[in-house]
């Protein structure tokens, strides 16, 4: 697995990918936390977060959006299937590569707790179990975008693919109170809310530290993941 | 080496391979031929393990390649038909990449690594990225990281297209050392490059095997007649004359005839040499001979030969007959 995390985690920073996905994360981070902390005189980073998370989350298609499909398009696959590797080897070392990409805008968000402590009193337990949930919510979008990557060989269906799920996912959490006035909206909301992938973090920002959307988020990535593998073996079939 | 028993892949309801049984055995080069869509590459990819197969088995030196997968493909070296490379690495990154893959000790790392480009010829491209390079380059590429971790079996799928002649010449001489110490198997429609590097030949079409032999044993199997040119000096009905009394011969055709120069084709039984018969017959005639060849069937009629009379007798598709090749030969 580590040979193949190696390899794609360099592939992100052998064009501008990683760069990008990296720069646009942080400022968007950083002018919710400009706008949330420091015009605000607010310590806690969790309304911030809250926001990078729906803002942010277009830009994950960017990490997964290839992450199959560029294999696929320059054959590359071939020689993936007859090395000595599993298939969860694979997918895992692409999967942590992407990962430890995310993690480095999220690093940037757990030093800011710090430099918030020079301006006033923080609580760092509530700061920092919402940057580890932030850290989750990534690790489960990515696997679910992983997933939906593997669908297709095609780069661009791949890519399409990938941003139709983070808009349904975006879409579905912004309409989920207007299905809730409906009647029978309490029921419908309660079925959607397994697909609210945003709506978790709500508990965090009010500094409740919500162990269900811990739960919910490392089950959705590990689903995810798994599929992802069992789609990439069921292709060896074909 | 390599046993195939009872293999079948189906696409649906195409069966690109059709209960395939074959061993190549250990040690030098043997060829894969067959016309497009005959399910070559599908056969190889099944063996190297990048397809399942729908049923049967392969076997690597005796491990199967379903059931230990992963020590089944250390024992393997595959060239795909494009060369699976990663066009972001330089040729250096790519090819330790590879070796770290296939679990080649750190130690020996490196030392695999500079070998495999020393032997196909890449070292002054090792720090370019791969992208940037020409086809013959990342073939050779494709070529080299077959023969990291030293597996027993090498596969290669077309290994000399896009080549250029002299970078051909190379490869090849390249093939011939390594089926010296491995088992190499190719696959490619130059037949005159599978005439020269392989020891035998397996043929398939529309998925079954034709034929699987060396090129003497096949040529052997397929000549019922073998032919024999001349050109004498001399007039055509005393020399029509003088040859029709060498027993074994069996048909004589004038090809040309000019100047007092005679040019025949004289076709005899397999298994017997009428030249002395031939050469004392004409000589008392007073004809001299001036050339005499004979003429054995190449690996390209044996071929055509071979796949012809599989497609003539191969079912007809979509209520529409097959198209003959004609049969002509060189």
């Amino acid at each position: 697995m580590s040979v193949i995390f190696k390899r794609e985690f360099r592939s992100y920073f052998q064009n501008v990918t990683g760069f990008v996905f990296i720069a646009v994360y942080i400022l968007i981070a950083g002018a919710f936390i400009t706008l949330y902390n420091f015009f605000s005189f607010n310590s806690s980073i969790s309304y911030a977060v809250s926001d990078l998370m729906l803002w942010g989350a277009p830009l994950i298609p960017i990490l997964t959006m290839n992450v199959i499909a560029k294999d696929r398009k320059s054959g590359a696959y071939q020689l993936l299937y007859s090395l000595p590797l599993r298939s969860s080897d694979i997918i895992l070392g692409k999967y942590f590569a992407m990962l430890v990409v995310f993690a480095i805008p999220t690093a940037f968000l757990a030093l800011m707790p710090l430099i918030f402590n020079f301006m006033g009193e923080v609580n760092y337990l509530v700061s920092y179990t919402s940057i580890i949930c932030f850290f989750l919510f990534g690790a489960a979008l990515i696997a679910v975008c992983t997933f939906v990557s593997s669908l297709s060989d095609n780069v661009i269906l791949s890519a399409v693919f990938n941003y139709i799920t983070v808009a349904a996912l975006i879409a579905l959490y912004m309409v989920k109170p207007l299905i809730a006035l409906l009647p029978a909206g309490e029921i419908i909301t309660k079925i959607l809310s397994v697909f609210d992938i945003f709506g978790k973090f709500e508990s965090f920002v009010y500094g409740i530290f919500d162990i269900k959307a811990i739960i919910y988020y490392l089950s959705v990535s590990a689903l995810f993941v798994f599929l992802s593998v069992r789609l990439f073996e069921r292709k060896r079939l074909m | 080496m390599i046993k195939v028993q009872n293999l079948v892949k189906k696409y649906g309801d195409k069966v690109a391979v059709d209960n395939l049984t074959f061993t190549i055995s250990k040690g030098g080069v043997h060829g894969f031929l067959g016309p497009n869509g005959a399910g070559k590459s599908t056969t190889m990819n099944v063996i190297t393990g990048c397809l399942r197969a729908t049923s049967g088995s392969v076997l690597i030196d005796g491990v199967d390649m379903l059931e230990s997968p992963l020590e089944a493909k250390a024992k393997i070296g595959y060239l795909p038909e494009i060369p699976p490379l990663y066009e972001n690495m330089t040729t250096h990154e790519y090819l330790v990449f590879v070796a770290e893959a296939k679990d080649v000790p750190y130690d020996k790392l490196y030392r695999n690594v500079n070998s495999v480009m020393e032997l196909t010829s890449i070292e002054d491209v090792s720090g370019r990225l791969i992208k940037n390079l020409s086809k013959g380059y990342r073939q050779r590429i494709g070529i080299a990281q077959t023969m990291l971790g030293n597996p027993d079996v090498i596969l290669l799928d077309e290994p000399t297209v896009g080549l250029d002649p002299k970078q051909i010449i190379e490869i090849r001489k390249l093939i011939k050392k390594l089926g010296k110490v491995k088992t190499v198997v190719i696959s490619s429609h130059i037949l005159s490059e599978i005439e020269e590097l392989c020891d035998d030949v397996l043929i398939i079409s529309h998925g079954k095997m034709i034929a699987h032999d060396s090129i003497e044993n096949l040529e052997h199997k397929l000549e019922k007649t073998q032919a024999l040119s001349i050109s004498v000096r001399g007039q055509k009905e005393s020399v029509f004359r003088t040859l029709e009394q060498v027993g074994g011969l069996t048909d004589c055709t004038v090809t040309g005839s000019r100047g007092g120069v005679v040019s025949l084709k004289l076709e005899h039984d397999s298994g017997i040499d009428i030249r002395d018969a031939v050469f004392s017959a004409l000589a008392e005639a007073g004809c001299p001979i001036l050339s005499m060849d004979t003429s054995a069937l190449t690996l390209e009629d044996i071929y055509l030969k071979l796949t012809d009379s599989e497609e003539s007798s191969a079912p007809e598709e979509n209520g529409k007959k097959k198209k003959s090749r004609g049969g002509k030969k060189k």
